[in-house]
């Protein structure tokens, strides 16, 4: 049976267990979907870049955009579940809702984007989806890095102004949270390879270090 | 039994891949709806079911990337409308 076929397969039993504890929306299920649409890009882009072969960046940012589906899904599915527990205040109105969900879906993206640049290495080895490896990829790596960080500085500002635009509560347990979070060593810095660190030749690279 | 929420769905190995997800997800996400740490437990089950199913998808799509079996040529093929190159085949086998 193809892959694709067999994670659709296993994708709807979690739909059908979702559904028979009356927990499955609309929304969980375009997540889901969003998450079968990720580990296809997924494999793709890698197989395409183990050879050293060209990516497309329509295909690259689809994927990025999609990577962290998993926490969009938790994120309904905790809703779902609050808006039935009646010992719970009700969730908030579904214009606040989708607002918090933009913010958090670009939240996810610096988070996801920061996590690629500390594994770099780890996932050109492990042949991992990668934005600074894909980025390297599209630009070569003089460029990648440097595209890479148009990439951050633009959706930090769009980041900025969708937490501004949120109600104070939210802000409030962002802060709290962001103030915990980067108690943790290096958390507050983007921190990228530098252009000699950037692997011009994964295939090389992998022979010499994927076993080790 | 023959519903899905009795069917087997889960490793230990998806439920420990998860567990690092599901403290930072309850950190983060569940101070936004006031909800207290104590109460995750109210929600625990379909949290950590729903978070260890998707690890163990996660898991069967890395393996066939780094075995190169299954779907991966089959995939590629019919997202590029042709044939994978054998190169590729043979390189993502190495992995």
């Amino acid at each position: 049976m193809l892959l694709l076929t067999r994670l659709a397969a296993r994708m709807d039993v979690l739909k059908q267990a979702l559904r028979e504890q009356s927990l499955l929306t609309a929304r969980i299920e375009q997540e889901l979907d969003c998450g079968l649409r990720y580990w296809q890009l997924e494999r793709l882009l890698c197989t395409r870049l183990a050879v050293n072969g060209s990516v497309d960046v329509d295909d690259v940012m689809s994927c990025h955009r999609d990577k962290s589906f998993d926490y969009r899904t938790l994120h309904c599915v905790l809703q779902a579940l609050l808006s039935r527990d009646t010992q719970h205040a009700q969730p908030a109105e579904p214009a606040e809702l989708d607002a918090l969900s933009r913010f958090l879906q670009l939240d996810e993206r610096l988070v996801d984007i920061g996590d690629d640049c500390t594994d770099y290495e780890d996932d050109c080895c492990a042949n991992s989806f990668n934005m600074l490896r894909c980025f390297i990829g599209l630009y070569g790596v003089d460029q990648g890095p440097l595209r890479l960080i148009e990439l951050i500085s633009s959706l930090e500002a769009e980041h900025a102004a969708a937490l501004n635009a949120l109600p104070e509560r939210y802000r409030r347990v962002f802060w709290a949270r962001h103030i915990e979070a980067a108690s943790q060593p290096r958390s507050e810095k983007w921190v990228l390879p530098s252009r000699l660190f950037a692997i011009a030749d994964e295939p090389a690279f992998r022979a010499q270090f994927a076993s080790g | 039994m023959t519903s899905a929420s009795h069917a087997p769905a889960i490793s230990l190995h998806a439920l420990q891949r998860c567990r690092t997800t599901l403290e930072d997800f309850t950190a983060s996400y569940l101070p936004l709806y006031g909800v207290l740490k104590n109460d995750f437990w109210r929600y625990f089950d379909i949290l950590a079911y729903v978070s260890a199913s998707l690890y163990e998808l996660d898991e069967l799509n890395e393996q066939s990337i780094t075995a190169g079996r299954g779907g991966v040529e089959a995939d590629f093929a019919s997202l590029t409308g042709g044939c994978a190159p054998l190169q590729l085949q043979l390189v993502v086998c190495c992995f």
